[in-house]
């Protein structure tokens, strides 16, 4: 029986990038705010203080920071005639755990999508027509536009203080930024890091062919930066230890370093660690959430009434939850009808090892992004007609560092081990750059998200089901812009190029990428989306959802952005509007 | 509102304003509504300094006033306009900032002095913090002349550099500047050069954690006493007091060995 504890204002299902915002922005409208964290508390100078934090076998291998399977996996399986298994060990991705999320283990990148990304079905119907759609691929438009987005990204690059130049000033074209950007109100708020060789190069051999790279936005810190908040973050030592750890210097925008000094100290802000939450609990009409059940690392069972639920944790489990607390109706891929869990869509990447003979290029001077990025071939940025896809990717240049168990670069066909492979790795790691793609993914009625009806996780409850495979018009783009990647490679100097696009089945080793989206996705209509443009449920009004779970498909760049933004521009409704008048946002 | 005022004192602005303090960090131009003259400012910071008592804790037994102490773990720096520890480099604005918010170019405020900022000075108009800083720019200095630093070429200095580099670098950067209101600088710091030095080895053997303030987070600063040894941190407490300018005694392995 769980005891049931007074109640608060606000109840926060994680506490991560989404959940750090929204708990910093209600509080500060003066709500009361209880986040609850299935993780553990982490903080700077004491879980990875800079002399233990470069620890690869611990992080890189041992994955300290993410979850554990026993505490809650999924199960996989390609086709939806075949029978998924329990994931047992996490590769292909790798979901955060803990306080901060996956904000404490990224490597930085924050770029925006495009315009036409924002608008992926219409923008591709209008110039290509609708036979440009494949059978089974269920693109739609975000509920909201690019510019509609623009100053809440602009209020989130100046939260992380993101590095970078910007390519396109209130419309105007910049030098030495992406001119494929949308208009930006403003500059970066820190200039572009410093660029390593490799980076060097491929802006050199793409701008040979015409290309247009810029630096990536960038998480790591260029310069010592104080946000809005009035929270300091350090300047980047280029350690080479982003992805997968913790940053210990202060360098790396994370909550712990934008967002939770100012949070914390807060009186109507509490926290909750390895307490992870099982339901959201509805009242008797079904519409209304009267607050979450959550369990203790004891096992306890507690009820925490809440007047408004925000479902903040990553993608996979907020439509967990969803689908466990019975909000909004569960997608069935057979009759096409209901929402949660649809749309599933992941990124395609792929990648071009580039051999430069006579060149030191010093891999381990490195930072998360560290690197130069061309989107000549993303979105619709490119004319498509009769390459048979839709969609792109972002080509990068991006080097997040020369760490000895993961990070020795070599060609398929050296030795695997033995003295062979240590005269390849002594050859190679000074001299192999590896170049990558970031490919969208669209999503089709058979890539989808439901309760496993064999797999428990601890609690008893189903499992979440993931059922996705590679289409055609993915793995047709990757060929594409991984042959565009390639040519560049060869313009970078390679003496010898090896191109690796991303072919199928879908596999769940090695580790591709982190950017799962879909399954809670926003949207104009109650048909297609289980929540409105503001992440609210059309079904239960005081729960909403936040993170890449909202997008109606994956463009071909990180998501973070984003997922940032569309925090920023849920709760200016929230406080604006909700607060003075609960209720749906958007006429159901 | 009070009153808010901008004057010029000793070649700095002081900005004694008592606008929200969160406005005065941002530097918004003050307005001159009022002129005191040096001296009143001055005398209005004594009376405050005199006050709060500042000189239980910066004021050794039998020791001329404001010339430090050592309190337990921690140094109770000279509030004097001395060259080595005082703080000397040291602004009325920059003095100002450090009691408002626990922070500054300089220092992070932690240890007695944190609670002092949290309990105390946090809470003063940034009218009263500015003549604090008028009263103790006013001090002389101790009168001692620049030091010579150990030479580099020293065994404790070139080891303790590597550790340096290693342990330490990654935020008070290879030029010991640090970075504002986040990583104390340890150039011109009063309590690095210290005659004896308790806070360092404090906050090197168990870590710190600054105060956090309105308009200024908490940031902390990891231990090392479980990870380098005795000679270890003598050899890089070493190398700091020497290192940028600075000058200062060595510190031995006994006297870590002591402090553990």
């Amino acid at each position: 029986m769980a005891q049931k504890l007074p109640g608060k204002d606000v109840v926060i299902i994680g506490l991560g990038w989404t959940g750090s915002i929204l708990a910093y922005e209600l509080t500060g409208a003066g709500l009361d705010v209880v986040a609850i964290e299935r993780g553990a508390w982490r903080d700077t100078s004491t879980d990875f203080p800079p002399s233990t934090a470069p620890d690869e076998l611990r992080y890189g291998v041992r994955l300290d920071l993410f979850q554990r399977p026993e505490q809650s996996t999924l199960t996989l399986r390609n086709k939806m005639s075949q029978t998924a298994l329990p994931i047992r060990q996490f590769g292909s991705f790798l979901p955060g755990n803990g306080v901060g999320g996956a904000g404490v283990h990224w490597n930085g990148y924050t770029y925006r999508f495009s315009e036409s990304d924002y608008k992926a079905y219409s923008h591709n119907v209008a110039r290509y027509g609708k036979s440009v759609i494949p059978e089974g691929m269920t693109l739609q438009d975000y509920p909201v536009s690019y510019a509609d987005l623009e100053p809440h990204f602009d209020k989130f690059e100046k939260l992380l203080g993101i590095c970078g130049t910007a390519g396109n000033l209130n419309g105007k074209i910049q030098p030495g930024g992406d001119p494929f950007e949308g208009p930006r109100m403003s500059e970066y708020p820190n200039p572009p890091d410093q660029m390593p060789l490799g980076p060097t190069l491929f802006t050199k051999g793409a701008k040979e062919l015409g290309f247009h790279p810029f630096p990536v936005p960038s998480a790591n810190m260029s310069r010592a930066y104080t946000n809005p908040l009035g929270v300091t973050l350090g300047q980047c030592s280029f350690c080479g230890f982003c992805e997968r750890y913790g940053c210990g210097n202060y360098a790396k925008s994370s909550p712990q370093t934008c967002v939770l000094p100012a949070l914390m100290p807060r009186k109507n802000f509490e926290l909750r660690t390895l307490c992870n939450v099982t339901k959201i609990n509805l009242d008797s009409t079904g519409k209304k959430a009267t607050g979450v059940t959550y369990v203790d690392g004891k096992g306890n069972q507690f009820e925490q009434p809440a007047n408004l639920v925000l479902v903040c944790s990553f993608s996979f489990n907020v439509v967990h939850l969803m689908l466990l607390s019975g909000i909004g109706e569960p997608y069935d891929p057979v009759s096409g009808k209901g929402v949660v869990g649809r749309n599933f869509a992941y990124q395609c990447t792929s990648g071009v090892q580039v051999k430069l003979d006579n060149r030191i290029l010093n891999p381990f001077i490195a930072n998360g992004v560290g690197g130069m990025a061309l989107n000549d071939f993303n979105g619709d940025n490119f004319d498509h007609t009769g390459l048979g896809f839709i969609g792109g990717a972002v080509l990068q240049a991006t080097q997040s560092g020369g760490r000895p168990i993961q990070q020795i670069n070599g060609f398929s066909d050296d030795p695997k081990w033995g003295s062979g492979w240590k005269k390849a790795t002594k050859e190679n790691y000074q001299t192999i750059y590896a170049l990558g793609t970031q490919g969208s993914v669209y999503p089709y009625k058979d890539a989808y998200l439901d309760l496993d009806p064999t797999y428990k996780d601890p609690y008893g409850s189903p499992l979440l089901r993931l059922t996705f495979d590679w289409h055609e018009n993915e793995l047709k783009m990757s060929a594409f812009v991984t042959d565009k990647l390639a040519k560049v490679g060869k313009a970078m100097g390679g003496a010898r190029i090896q191109a690796s696009p991303r072919t199928g089945p879908y596999t769940v080793v090695p580790y591709q990428t982190t950017h799962t989206t879909g399954g809670a996705v926003m949207g104009d209509s109650r048909e297609t989306s289980v929540v409105n443009k503001y992440g609210q449920s059309w079904d239960v009004s005081n729960v909403f959802v936040y993170g890449s779970g909202l997008f109606p498909q994956n463009a071909g760049m990180n998501p973070t952005g984003t997922v940032g933004a569309l925090t920023y521009f849920s709760v200016e409704a929230v406080k604006n509007q909700y607060l003075k008048n609960p209720g749906p946002l958007v006429p159901v | 509102m009070r009153r808010t005022l901008s004057r010029s004192l000793a070649g700095v602005t002081i900005i004694s304003a008592s606008i929200y303090m969160g406005v005065f960090l941002k530097g918004a131009a003050a307005q001159t509504t009022a002129s005191p003259t040096d001296q009143q400012m001055i005398a209005d910071g004594k009376k405050l300094v005199d006050a709060n008592g500042c000189a239980a804790c910066h004021t050794a037994p039998n020791a001329a006033p404001f010339s430090g102490n050592v309190l337990g773990a921690w140094n109770a720096p000279p509030l004097l306009n001395n060259v080595h520890d005082g703080i000397g480099s040291w602004s009325v604005d920059d003095i100002a900032t450090y009691l408002l918010t626990g922070h500054n170019a300089f220092a992070e405020a932690s240890g007695p002095m944190g609670d002092v900022i949290t309990n105390t000075t946090s809470k003063l108009s940034a009218a009263d913090a500015g003549a604090i800083g008028a009263f103790l720019k006013s001090l002389k200095g101790d009168g001692a002349v620049a030091r010579e630093p150990i030479a580099k070429t020293n065994p404790q200095m070139v080891f303790g550099a590597r550790i340096y580099a290693n342990e330490c670098s990654a935020c008070h950067t290879q030029e010991g500047t640090g970075a504002p209101n986040l990583f104390p600088s340890l150039k011109a710091s009063p309590v690095v050069e210290a005659d004896n030095p308790v806070t360092l080895m404090q906050v090197v053997l168990h870590g710190a954690q600054s105060v956090g303030t309105a308009s200024a987070a908490a940031v902390a600063m990891p231990a090392f006493g479980g990870q380098l040894s005795d000679e270890q941190i003598a050899d890089v407490l070493t190398y700091i007091r020497n290192s940028w300018g600075n000058a200062a005694p060595a510190v031995t392995a006994e006297t870590i060995k002591a402090a553990r």
